[in-house]
């Protein structure tokens, strides 16, 4: 497949002028405009770049594999987005316009004003962004492990995976750093719009070549029997626990959050979000659609590793026709686009945190810090990456089970005023080591549901118990601030 | 009117036609998982695929259909700030 190392070569290049036009529109090295591009994105861009950052490597290759694997029983994939998407009624209507008002850059201002006349409020806020920084890195560490996977196998072998991760971290370093968050919303439109057109001509191949739906879905009756019947209770139980997981954690991603803040206006983020929504069912449809269609496709072939059945797919599909091999480098690219696009913004987010909601005070202006933490970070994850022994799925799950004990410090004290950071704090170290314990111990769900639920249940537990505790015995808010 | 601003209109002034279309999503993401059904039904089949699947499937598109209506809604909480 030259034609996808040429389109891939092509890509960057296109990358090289929205970058540098990025910089130029840049207006000051402050980090209002680095990592919000000045607040200033429109429906186009913020529909685009909330899309291309959802919809990650993990998304298409890992769903795909999951449900090679998994047959009829993995349409749990498309309940998970309709629950993320319905989630963020839960958070944007009321943070939004705090966020305007007292200019959140990052998701530790909330935190700031939240609690800022607590005690605890520089620990709760160090703790957040640790957790939240680990899930960023978790979620970089993905996306450069599904580029090393595809990059090797469109080529048989001569990029190796270690070169494949090497060159896009180097790539994805090099315009996030220059251009900020206009540089990574801007290629996203374009990384969101090859994503979109690879999903419909995808869709199509599928349909033709499986013989309509019908036809496709009676061979995956035929080739995963055990999938067909009404799943057991364990199942169902998986996949009622897997919807909320994600609810409750995708809501918290650090990039989303920040495009938040982002908008240009609160009726334009309002119309992204709810399109957002339109455009994932459909890529998760297609997700789908591809897992499905692998089944009778590779029904006779051995699948080492699940992780590789969408570039598997698309090698097939190349090689039908000249027509076809476009086609399927376009898919290529958009799978590659997907995951640039979440991989910059993931840096992004990464770096900010680090930079503003970790240390004491926060210093707004001058860039060069920023610069220097991003290749740190960038070079100590691309040798993390470097180690294969995982699938997409499970660093999914991890990421989601940690990132979802961040939930009420965002979500729930969004909605309860008189919780205080004490009783937050409590609970997220409750979850945490709760989580880690069960991590270290290998358990991955109790009772057929996610650790990381029992863990926020121990987190809620214990921040309900705390606010009662402070609420009775307790004296009112200190008057000094603790910013 | 266009459609858009006759559901803006609609939202603007009904909450709590508002607050049953997010109750109406919750309850269609719980219905959409088979629990109320005996496991290991036979299903029938709808376009290939087993009737619980096609009702998962239905649900959520359903669901992300109200979740748009409810985002294309003016936002009333507060005033567009920039």
């Amino acid at each position: 497949m030259s034609l996808s190392l040429w389109l891939t070569l092509a890509y960057f290049l296109v990358l090289i002028p929205l970058c540098l036009r990025a910089r130029a529109a840049s207006q000051s090295d402050e980090a209002e405009d680095h990592y919000l591009a000045n607040r200033s994105l429109g429906f186009f861009v913020l529909f685009f770049t909330l899309y291309a950052t959802a919809f990650s490597g993990n998304t298409l290759v890992g769903y795909s594999g999951q449900t090679y694997l998994h047959g009829f029983h993995w349409v749990l994939t498309v309940g998970l987005w309709a629950a993320i998407a319905a989630s963020f009624h839960f958070l944007v209507p009321k943070l939004r316009p705090l966020s305007v008002q007292h200019k959140f850059v990052t998701p530790g201002d909330w935190i700031r004003f939240r609690f800022q006349k607590d005690r605890t409020v520089l620990l709760l806020r160090k703790l957040l962004a640790i957790c939240l920084c680990l899930t960023m890195a978790n979620f970089l560490f993905a996306q450069l492990k599904a580029a090393g996977e595809i990059m090797e196998v469109i080529t048989d072998g001569a990029i190796s995976y270690t070169l494949g991760v090497l060159v896009f971290a180097l790539v994805i370093l090099i315009y996030d750093s220059i251009g900020g968050l206009r540089a990574v919303a801007w290629t996203d439109v374009f990384q969101g719009l090859t994503m979109f057109t690879g999903s419909v001509f995808l869709i199509v191949w599928i349909v033709e070549n499986s013989g309509g739906f019908t036809a496709l879905g009676n061979s995956v009756s035929q080739l995963r029997p055990e999938t067909v019947a009404v799943p057991d209770s364990s199942m169902q139980i998986r996949w009622l626990s897997t919807m909320l997981l994600g609810a409750l954690s995708v809501v918290v991603y650090p990039q989303t959050l920040q495009r938040v803040f982002a908008s240009s206006n609160t009726s334009t983020l309002n119309k992204s979000i709810g399109a957002l929504g339109v455009i994932g069912l459909f890529t998760n449809l297609v997700v789908l659609l591809v897992g499905w269609c692998a089944i009778s496709l590779f029904a006779h072939t051995e699948v080492s590793n699940v992780d590789q059945v969408l570039p598997m797919l698309l090698e097939q599909w190349a090689s039908s026709s000249l027509l076809n091999g476009f086609a399927a480098s376009v898919v290529l690219l958009a799978i590659l686009a997907a995951i640039m696009s979440t991989a910059d913004s993931v840096l992004l987010s990464l770096v900010s945190m680090l930079r503003h909601d970790i240390p004491d005070h926060s210093q707004r202006q001058g860039l060069r810090q920023d610069y220097v933490i991003a290749v740190l970070v960038m070079v100590a994850i691309t040798l993390c990456a470097l180690n294969r022994n995982i699938t997409l799925w499970r660093l999914i799950v991890i990421k989601l089970e940690l990132l979802v004990q961040c939930f009420p410090a965002f979500v729930i004290t969004l909605h309860l005023q008189k919780i205080r950071s004490g009783a937050v704090l409590c609970g997220l170290i409750t979850g945490v080591v709760f989580l880690l314990t069960a991590i270290s111990l290998g358990i991955k769900n109790l009772w057929g549901v996610n650790t990381g639920l029992i863990a926020l249940a121990a987190n809620l537990t214990v921040l309900a118990l705390v606010s009662v505790f402070q609420s009775k015995f307790s004296t009112p808010h200190h008057s000094k601030h603790r910013l | 009117m266009s459609l858009s601003s006759f559901i803006q209109r609609l939202f603007m002034k009904n909450k709590t036609l508002r607050t049953a279309l997010q109750l109406l999503m919750f309850f269609l993401l719980i219905i959409s998982v088979p629990w109320y059904r005996p496991p290991g039904t036979e299903p029938k089949f709808y376009l290939g695929m087993p009737d619980w699947v096609a009702l998962a499937l239905t649900c959520y598109a359903l669901v992300i259909f109200i979740n748009l209506l409810l985002w294309l809604r003016k936002d009333e909480q507060g005033k567009p700030t920039r």
